[in-house]
């Protein structure tokens, strides 16, 4: 996980946005049964390009370890990705439990193909939302959509 | 000769071994019952007198070399933040390098246990949690109450870089003895164990080793290295047996069971990478090295538990095979009683020596379970696919049994034979199809003090103690203490 000179310069950057000059950590990993790791794996690099620490935890990625390698990691953010649609199975109690993990203060975010019903997507994100996710992307959203978001929510840019 | 001595100064006996290095051979040994709580140098001399009829050599001039887990061994309390992450990743550090585990605290240390922790009288500390940039607040925690609880056990500071710096000056201010070591679990998915190890090591010598006066006894020897936990010796020799010596062929994957009277302990030397297509690995990395303690799983103090957790009727069916038709459930219970009470009892007759085997072999079917991985199918939008824990010890080569049941019981094979995998439990990635051997002489902690030094020599004294259960040639008589 050797960090290109680009996302060090990067990460100096966006680091130094913060008062306590932390580089700012997400955890990111496809949650639930899907063996999808593409989609994350094109984050990942986005992110650390961006500048953020990225903890990876790849594909088939329980709940309870998104949250345990936040806790771990001291995470600004979770990003989650679905991509097989049973995302409600997987993510219904996420925020819950993130809150019981004394996680509440970290920024839940989701992406993918959340789930499998002709997509009605203000209801899907409705529904994610409902479950803790502070933000919900429907596929085919760019990374920088997200790292922009993000920067935004972590009050590193305006 | 090229004479080469190795002291085991156990929790049980003192022994003592004499290799020839340039004839790959065991010249002689001895054992005698540990006086560590009198007089750690009553059974030193007494060994070194046995030994002595084997040679004409001065035993104190021959270059000696000594590990020892008397007096409670290496005792260790680990603290880290997330139990299946920085606190495991620590507990296995800490039993990689030989320690006893006598206390496991994840998260933010509370009052109450803290006085748990005090109450264990740990030799060492090993204080982890976050990885290089994540979670600060929990281990600055932990190292302020560390230094407020008035202990004093050295403490290895080995969490996130970023503040273990801070979380030594804290302890140290406080008068205690800190470390710094580079964080065991630096990233999320790597485990980094060597400095971790290599201080464990020195602090074992400075403080432990001195602490319980084996150091100053092991200055009558001509000690040419530094003592090291028995497990740590038992771990070389795993390794050097695993891999063989340099330019030579090892046993491949090689698994150690020492089945005790109150712990069962696993060593393996493998990867655990998996043995079937198609898996995808999760949860922490393994190392090469492994080694776990059940401290609630021994044939003798430990009986009624192996009961509880197996069940009587299952340990029935077992001794039945050896002993048939005459057991039942309520014998096993009984013996397991028995033998929980007096734990120096010896089986005497069939019927004993049956239900003897059939602990051991309980005991070491679920020990080697908790060490080994495991696997499960998870059906993913791409189809089904196997989701791998742990280490997948499928492909180990070779078994060897430690441990009174299995070195002089009739039934060594038998007991061993609870490591293998049945078509019962194909979750559990035990091994296949390995070949057994037995440490009857206990010398694998001599073949592990000698293997970094001399691989060539230790391999092949090994390969001619270590021996098949149907061996009925020994080389050395089994081994009554004196």
């Amino acid at each position: 996980m050797n960090s290109p000179e680009s996302s060090m310069k990067q990460s100096g950057e966006v680091a130094a946005a913060r008062p306590s000059g932390r580089q700012p950590v997400i955890v990111l990993g496809t949650i639930g049964h899907d063996a999808h790791i593409v989609g994350s794996s094109v984050l990942r690099f986005a992110f650390e390009e961006a500048g953020f620490r990225v903890v990876f935890l790849g594909a088939v990625v329980p709940p309870e370890e998104f949250i345990s390698a936040a806790k771990e990691s001291a995470a600004d953010a979770i990003l989650v990705s679905s991509m097989y649609g049973m995302g409600r199975i997987d993510c219904a109690d996420f925020g819950d439990k993130c809150k019981e993990a004394g996680l509440g203060h970290v920024k839940l975010y989701l992406g993918g193909i959340l789930v499998t019903d002709p997509e009605h997507w203000p209801e899907t994100e409705a529904l994610f939302k409902g479950y803790g996710f502070d933000r919900v992307y429907p596929p085919q959203t760019k990374a920088e959509t997200a790292i922009s978001d993000l920067k935004k929510d972590l009050g590193l840019s305006s | 000769m090229d004479l080469a001595l190795a002291i085991d100064f156990g929790s049980t006996f003192t022994k003592g071994s004499l290799f020839d290095l340039a004839q790959q051979r065991v010249v002689g040994i001895a054992y005698q019952p540990s006086t560590v709580e009198s007089d750690v140098a009553i059974g030193l001399h007494a060994v070194l007198a046995r030994l002595k009829q084997h040679t004409s050599h001065d035993l104190t001039r021959v270059p000696a070399r000594v590990c020892s887990s008397a007096a409670g061994g290496l005792r260790m309390v680990v603290v880290g933040l997330v139990p299946s992450l920085s606190l495991e990743a620590a507990q296995r550090a800490a039993l990689g390098a030989g320690a006893k585990i006598v206390g496991a605290f994840g998260h933010k240390l509370s009052r109450s246990v803290l006085s748990s922790l005090a109450a264990a009288r740990p030799d060492l500390i090993l204080l982890a949690g976050g990885i290089d940039g994540g979670d600060e607040e929990t281990i600055l925690h932990n190292a302020r109450a560390l230094a407020e609880l008035g202990l004093a056990s050295p403490v290895i500071v080995a969490g996130n870089q970023f503040v273990a710096e801070d979380c030594v000056s804290i302890l140290s201010r406080a008068g205690r003895n800190a470390t710094l070591a580079a964080n065991i679990l630096p990233e999320i998915d790597r485990i980094e164990v060597g400095e971790v190890h290599q201080l464990i090591r020195e602090l074992f010598v400075k403080h432990i080793t001195q602490a319980k006066g084996i150091e100053r006894v092991a200055q009558e020897l001509n000690l040419v290295t530094p003592i090291i936990p028995t497990p740590a010796a038992v771990l070389r020799a795993c390794q050097l047996l695993a891999e063989g010596p340099p330019k030579r062929a090892g046993l491949g994957d090689v698994v150690i069971v020492d089945v005790g009277g109150a712990t069962t302990d696993v060593h393996s030397a493998s990867n655990g990478a998996p043995t079937r297509p198609g898996v995808i690995r999760r949860g922490l990395p393994e190392l090469f090295l492994k080694r776990t303690v059940e401290g609630d799983l021994g044939v003798r103090i430990n009986a009624m538990t192996i009961v509880e957790r197996i069940g009587a009727d299952a340990i029935c069916d077992f001794a039945n095979t050896l002993h048939p038709g005459g057991l039942n459930a309520d014998d096993v219970r009984a013996y397991a009683e028995r033998v929980s009470d007096d734990p120096n009892h010896v089986p005497r007759g069939a019927q004993e020596a049956a239900l003897d085997a059939a602990l051991a072999r309980s005991a070491i079917r679920i020990a080697i379970q908790r060490h080994a991985g495991s696997v499960k199918e998870v059906y993913t939008g791409a189809g089904l696919a196997l989701v791998q824990y742990g280490k997948d010890l499928g492909d180990v080569s070779t078994v060897i049994g430690v441990g009174g049941v299995i070195a002089y019981g009739e039934h060594g094979e038998f007991a061993l034979q609870g490591a293998v995998s049945t078509p019962e439990a194909p979750v559990a990635l035990i091994p296949n199809g390995p070949k057994f051997l037995i440490d009857q002489s206990y010398l694998l902690y001599g073949i592990g003090l000698l293997a970094e030094e001399f691989p060539d020599a230790a391999f092949d004294i090994a390969s001619k103690v270590l021996l098949p259960p149907s061996s009925s040639s020994q080389l050395l008589p089994p081994v009554t203490p004196a």
